[in-house]
């Protein structure tokens, strides 16, 4: 009976070591970034968060302009204003969590998602669309690689110059960007979007991330 | 009084049979280790040159190294577990004890008279120090065995909670593997060391009784 106690035990043992090892190996795994961007009056750049599903992340961003003004849109469609001055503002933090903090069963994933920016306006591809006149066109495409040992990432795009009603309904512009990929095994998430209030706005972002244990 | 001395002898005896089957085990070690290097070299030695034959010409071949591993693994794991097996079994040595015993002092006279004590000692000794390496041999035998099962077992364990399956995963079946087989052969590991530990004193005991009828008779 003892040892038969033992050897559960020594099993439950293995199977603790090994997912603490997994764990060890995702939280390991912060790749900060940062980068300046140069914008023109309404050039937009979102920062997506690639992630695969069941993970519990923590995503910290900092945002400083530099020269000129810049809109921040949170990831909640909330809008901060920010603009250059001789005292930096304050970071905007951002925690976003997903479910687990490790688990799923995508091992790994390569493949790229595309969203459409058609005059101003941001677009998943294959929304039914209804435009006329002029119009202009630009793919907004990011690959990217996950996989269990490497399960975020962040990506710094430029989505183009958005129109004004894009700006206004952030909500809108937010719901787009949230997606899916590698047929629902990775979620996209926006950090942020910022954009450029007049033109010459330079703005620094630098970011990092950890994969929680809950 | 004579009772007592018969179960000491009795203890002996059975003391002595273990002492015996570790020898003999220990003396098939030798022949054991021979005929699997032989084997090992031999089916190794044919397979390379079939493959550097005609390992180009046909490719297909690959699969012979999947029966070469298998013939590697199951081969030395087989005739070992059956020549140890057969070596264990310990007959004819000390079968007329039982016998001798009904016959009362006499008979317990004859059976210590019988006894070669320093061979005896000799072959105490030898598996004393010896058995370890037995010991060894034989749970390896029973880790190889049991990890046919628990390998696949926990792979696709681990494959279903944590999809992956990694030299950890083959490590733990590994560590798994061990504990199982010393849940399985401890009580047989402990009664071993105990009688082997113990038969010095009981040697001792025999001797000094032989001694005293010996006495008692002249």
């Amino acid at each position: 009976m003892t040892r038969s106690a033992i050897v559960v035990l020594v099993f439950v043992l293995l199977l603790e070591i090994t997912f603490v090892d997994l764990n060890i190996k995702a939280n390991s795994l912060s790749r900060p970034g940062f980068e300046f961007v140069l914008l023109n009056e309404s050039d937009a750049y979102a920062l997506i968060i690639e992630s695969l599903s069941n993970l519990k992340y923590r995503v910290d961003v900092r945002v400083e302009v530099i020269s000129g003004s810049a809109l921040v849109i949170l990831n909640n469609g909330s809008k901060i204003l920010v603009e250059a001055g001789l005292v930096s503002p304050p970071p905007i933090e951002i925690t976003l969590t997903r479910e687990l903090r490790y688990g799923g069963f995508t091992s790994q994933c390569y493949s790229s998602y595309v969203w459409l920016n058609i005059n101003g306006s941001l677009f998943k591809p294959g929304s039914p669309l209804l435009i006329s006149g002029n119009f202009t066109f630009k793919i907004v495409q990011a690959s990217f690689e996950l996989s269990r040992e490497r399960p975020v990432n962040a990506n710094l795009l430029y989505l183009g110059p958005l129109s004004a009603s894009t700006l206004n309904n952030a909500t809108y512009l937010i719901d787009v960007l949230n997606d899916t990929a590698c047929g629902g095994a990775v979620k996209l998430t926006p950090a942020l979007i910022v954009v450029g209030l007049s033109s010459g706005t330079i703005v620094s972002l630098s970011w990092s991330y950890r994969v929680v244990v809950a | 009084m004579m009772s007592d001395v018969a179960e000491k002898v009795l203890r002996l005896r059975d003391a002595l049979e273990t002492v015996e089957s570790i020898n003999n085990q220990l003396d098939e070690l030798r022949k054991i280790f021979i005929v699997v290097l032989t084997v090992a070299v031999a089916t190794l030695s044919i397979a390379s040159i079939l493959w550097y034959m005609w390992g180009t010409t046909y490719p297909q071949l690959h699969g012979m190294w999947v029966f070469v591993g298998l013939v590697l693994f199951f081969f030395p794991l087989l005739y070992t577990a059956r020549r140890l097996g057969k070596a264990a079994k310990v007959k004819g040595l000390y079968q007329d004890w039982d016998d001798k015993l009904r016959e009362g002092e006499l008979g317990v006279l004859a059976i210590l008279e019988s006894l070669d004590w320093d061979y005896v000692e000799y072959r105490v000794n030898r598996a004393k120090t010896l058995y370890p390496i037995l010991l060894i041999i034989d749970e390896a035998l029973w880790i190889a065995v049991l990890l046919i099962f628990v390998a696949p077992a926990y792979a696709i364990l681990n494959n279903l909670l944590f999809n992956i399956i990694d030299t950890m995963a083959l490590v733990s079946s590994v560590v798994l593997a061990v504990a199982i087989a010393l849940a399985i052969t401890w009580d047989e590991v402990v009664n071993k060391f105990k009688t082997l530990w113990s038969l010095d004193s009981l040697l001792w005991e025999v001797r000094w009784l032989y001694h005293e009828y010996r006495k008692l008779q002249t």
